[in-house]
This record gives C-alpha cells, sequence and structure tokens, in this order.
C-alpha cells in the first residue's frame, strides 16, 4: 500500500475537498496569494484571514525523474516524480499519470486528477486535453 | 578578518562502516582520532561545536551533544553549540567559529561531525525520504532522495543544456582522485569511463548507481583558531577568508530554482567578504550527493559558466592535471558518503589541501573555495580558504 497521508486541522479542509472531487487552496484575504501547502497564515504578507478556493488544476511540469528503484515496496517502478507550478501560482510534488513516463517533459501542461488512497484521494496530474 | 580565525588542524576518520558504534560514540570515535594526531593541550579549547548524533539512522537524534562532549573533553568552553545544517553544517561551523573568533567570543573553537549511513535495501532509503521530505505533501508521491536530486538534474539539463555525459563524467574525475586517496572507499575499484556510468543500473532518470554517492560512516573534526594560535601549532594553518550562507527553502518542491537552488547567493558574499575574484580560485571542494551537483554549484559559485560545468568535467579539468582540481579527495561519489557528517570531508579536504597535507593528491592552492549545501539543496554554505591571512 502507498503512504496514506496524515493531515492536521489545518490541512484537513484540503483533504476533505479533495475527497470530494474538488482541488480547493487557500488564498490570502489580505494579499490575494493562493499558496500551497496549506498554512496558518499567508506566507507571502504573514496576515491569517485565510479563504478557501477552488482552482483551476492547470499547471506546468517544472521538472520530473522516471524512477525505477523504488523507495520501497509499496511504490511499482517506472513511476514519475515531478513538480508543477500550478496556474495559480504554488508549486507542488505530484506524479504525472495517465500517460507512458517516457511522454513527460519538462514544461509540458497538466491537469490534476485524484488517485484514491483508502480514504484519501490523492490530487495528481495528467496531460492536459489538447 | 579580525584576528585572521584559521583552521589549524583536521582529521577525517577512515570512510567505512562502524557497526558496534552509535551516536554519540561515534562522536568520540572521531574526537579520538583527532586527539591523537593533533596532541594539543585542552586548555587551549575554549569554543566547541558539533553536530547532533545519529541523525540519518532515523532511530532519533541526540541533539544534546555539546553538553555531553563538554564533560568527555574535560573543558568548560566559553563558547559552544549543537548545530544541525545538514550537509552545510560543517561550512556553517566553520564560518561560525570563524565569526566568534573575530569578535573576541573564542580563541579557539573545536568543532565535530560524526556520522552514520542506513545500508541500501535494508529500509533505509524509505526512512531517509521520511526525514528529507514534507510527510503529507511529498513522501506520499513516491519522493525519495535520488529522485529529489534529479529533479535538480532534468531541470539544469533542460535550461542549460547539460548533456548525461556530462554529468558521468563527474563521476569519472572523481573515481580519478579517489586513487589518490588511502581512505576513499573506492579506491580499490580502479578508474571508471563514461561508458560505465551510462551502463550502470539506472536509479532514478537522470542518475544511474554510478552518479550516486556511496552511504558509508564516518566523520572528522576540525580547529578553528585565532591566526596566532594558529600559527603554534602548525606553520601553514587555512586562513578562514570569507563566507556566505543562503538558505532557500524548506521542502525540495518549493525551491525557488531547480537549476541554480539558490547556491549562488551563498558564494557572492563570500567573495566579497574575501575581497577575492572567481579567477583567484586555484581549488574547489563541491558537496557532490549525485553528479549534477558540483556541475550546478561550480556554476552557481562562478567557477564554470552557466551551462559549461558538464563540459568542464568532460574535458578533464576537474580531474588530476586540471587547471582547477575539484573534489581532490574523491568527493562523496568515491571518498564515501558518511551520512550526516558527509559535509565535513570537503572542508576538511579543503584544509589539508590549503595547508599543504594532502600527501599524494596534494595540489597548488593559495585561495580554495568549498561549497556544502543541506538538506534537499537548501542550505547553502561558501567558505573561500587561503594560505595568507
Amino acid at each position: 500500500m502507498k503512504p496514506i497521508p496524515e493531515y492536521s486541522a489545518v490541512t484537513e479542509p484540503y483533504w476533505r475537498a479533495a475527497a470530494a472531487g474538488h482541488f480547493t487552496l487557500p488564498r490570502c484575504d489580505a494579499c490575494n496569494h493562493v499558496h500551497f501547502p496549506p498554512r496558518r497564515w499567508c506566507p507571502h504578507c504573514w496576515t491569517d484571514g485565510l479563504s478557501w478556493v477552488e482552482v483551476s488544476g492547470r499547471a506546468r511540469v517544472l521538472t520530473f525523474s522516471v524512477v525505477h528503484q523504488p523507495p520501497s515496496e509499496n511504490f511499482q517502478v517506472p513511476y514519475v516524480l515531478a513538480v508543477v507550478k500550478l496556474e495559480e501560482g504554488p508549486q507542488m510534488m505530484c506524479n504525472i499519470v495517465g500517460c507512458a513516463p517516457s511522454d513527460v517533459v519538462v514544461d509540458m501542461d497538466v491537469k490534476v486528477t485524484f488517485e484514491q488512497r483508502g480514504e484519501i484521494a490523492l490530487p495528481q496530474f495528467l496531460p492536459a486535453q489538447k | 578578518m579580525r584576528a585572521s580565525p584559521a583552521i589549524a588542524a583536521a582529521t577525517e576518520i577512515r570512510p567505512g562502516r562502524y557497526p558496534d558504534v552509535d551516536g554519540f560514540a561515534m562522536q568520540e570515535l572521531v574526537v579520538a582520532a583527532f586527539l591523537r594526531q593533533w596532541a594539543l593541550d585542552p586548555s587551549m579549547i575554549d569554543g566547541l561545536l558539533i553536530s547532533p548524533a545519529g541523525m540519518a539512522v532515523g532511530t532519533g537524534a541526540n541533539i544534546f551533544v555539546h553538553e555531553w562532549m563538554t564533560d568527555s573533553l574535560g573543558i568548560h568552553p566559553r563558547y559552544a553549540l549543537t548545530v544541525n545544517g545538514g550537509g552545510a553544517t560543517y561550512n556553517l561551523m566553520a564560518m561560525r567559529a570563524a565569526t566568534a573568533i573575530s569578535a573576541g567570543l573564542a580563541d579557539a573553537v573545536l568543532c565535530i561531525g560524526a556520522g552514520k549511513f542506513p545500508k541500501v535495501g535494508t529500509g533505509g532509503g524509505d526512512a531517509m525520504a521520511k526525514m528529507v521530505s514534507n510527510p503529507e505533501f511529498e513522501y506520499p508521491y513516491g519522493s525519495f532522495i535520488p529522485a529529489m536530486y534529479a529533479l535538480a538534474a532534468t531541470r539544469h539539463m533542460h535550461t542549460r543544456g547539460t548533456k548525461r555525459e556530462g554529468l558521468a563524467a563527474v563521476a569519472v574525475s572523481q573515481r580519478e582522485w579517489a586513487l589518490r586517496h588511502p581512505d576513499a572507499i573506492m579506491r580499490d575499484k580502479g578508474s571508471i569511463t563514461v561508458d560505465d556510468v551510462l551502463g550502470s543500473r539506472p536509479i532514478a532518470e537522470p542518475f544511474n548507481l554510478l552518479d550516486c554517492s556511496v552511504p558509508c560512516e564516518g566523520g572528522g573534526a576540525f580547529l578553528v583558531a585565532r591566526g596566532e594560535i594558529a600559527r603554534e601549532i602548525v606553520d601553514q594553518p587555512a586562513y578562514v577568508l570569507g563566507f556566505g550562507e543562503y538558505h532557500d527553502h524548506g521542502a525540495i518542491a518549493q525551491s525557488s530554482d531547480f537549476a541554480t537552488m539558490g547556491a549562488g547567493r551563498a558564494a557572492t558574499p563570500a567573495f566579497a567578504m574575501a575581497e577575492l575574484k572567481t579567477s583567484d580560485v586555484n581549488l574547489a571542494e563541491l558537496y557532490d550527493a549525485f553528479t549534477i551537483n558540483p556541475i550546478l554549484l561550480l556554476e552557481e559559485t562562478g567557477l564554470a559558466e552557466s551551462g559549461a560545468g558538464g563540459r568542464f568535467f568532460q574535458d578533464g579539468r576537474g580531474g588530476p592535471g586540471g587547471d582547477l582540481p575539484v573534489n581532490t579527495y574523491g568527493g562523496l561519489l568515491s571518498f564515501g558518503h558518511t551520512g550526516d557528517a558527509s559535509g565535513i570531508s570537503m572542508l576538511i579536504e579543503g584544509a589539508l589541501q590549503t595547508m599543504g597535507r594532502a600527501g599524494d593528491r596534494q595540489v597548488e592552492t593559495d585561495v580554495t573555495l568549498v561549497h556544502t549545501y543541506g538538506g534537499m539543496m537548501a542550505d547553502h554554505a561558501t567558505v573561500l580558504l587561503g594560505r595568507t591571512p
């Protein structure tokens, strides 16, 4: 079984929304920055008025690696470990799914999807439809 | 710098496996080797910096280390701290020791580090992945150390045109140096070629097995002292001429630029403090957990043009006989990666080379640059060492 994230009170809304098929992130009420991972305050302006908003789910691959030696028996290789930059600005780690690992390139456009792991729906990214 | 702080003594134990020695006992093993070699007077040591013990084995670190070592050494330092900045720890120690000496807070600061590293295939990779990843937002995606460094390599190759063969050439160059170091863990394995690296088992693209450093255990200690004290210990100490640090991110996914990892922001103030130019540097010791790192760091410290780091190694410029030797002890790739103590290796080698004490691998250097990083290329620290204050 792949690892299932354990969440906190601060991040629980992110996972609750994901379980319902929504990709949401905290947005600062004062400066409008959307940030990730979810924090207790806005890391851009340090105020703590935050609202959860559904984001586009559109992103671009900043960088990636096709993994051939798994860190544990929980992962089947090859898989793609990537960092994507969301259209709204934040960067996040993910796997690129829904295509052959050899099809992944830097700067490719991707969109969010969800991978079910137990009760958790883990945001992942797949190639954007043209 | 005021008081001309200098590295006056440095010892590293042979990298390998020390199965019966753990945590603080490993620190004492290292200190015993240092004391045996240098025969110092305990009354001269008034500063102590030491890394946490047992960090990389995933069983919980001991962070009360400088207190324990105070008793072991029978000293009462007026300046002491347990320091952790991952692989950057030891450059950060040297910088803090030099700063304290310049400010009159200490005259002679003993800096100590020892490291353990889980054996490959014992679940250690998973334990390490948990430690260096965001547990909630990275670890579930199968983040682990080679793949996370590969993120920098992929981006560097994409934006700067670094070639796969350039990465491999780093491993080739450093193996040649390891053949000249009596303690290097890969010394008996002989030379390797670019084809050997390209043909080794794939780990995480673009890295194959020979692009990865060799996990082992070890450690070292060094003494930073006021110039006049340093010169009582050795005729030629390694003066600390300048330094800088920069802390870019925590989790690697939050890196501000995967092609640079922010490394240059530590080097620029180091050169400014030392009033030196990049062309003054004769030798570079660059943290090299994977083959991308010396390429990236060579470019970011300004010792190679942007995008020219891979070609630099392919042309043999960093190897024996090259015009700018890099990682003259074999690096973590071929000397050995001594767990959480790994960052001490390049600082000790830089100091020994600058002091003229590097034996068969000695190169001519008046100015030596040592750049180490900690975390997933998060903490950056550049130290410039020289033969004249």
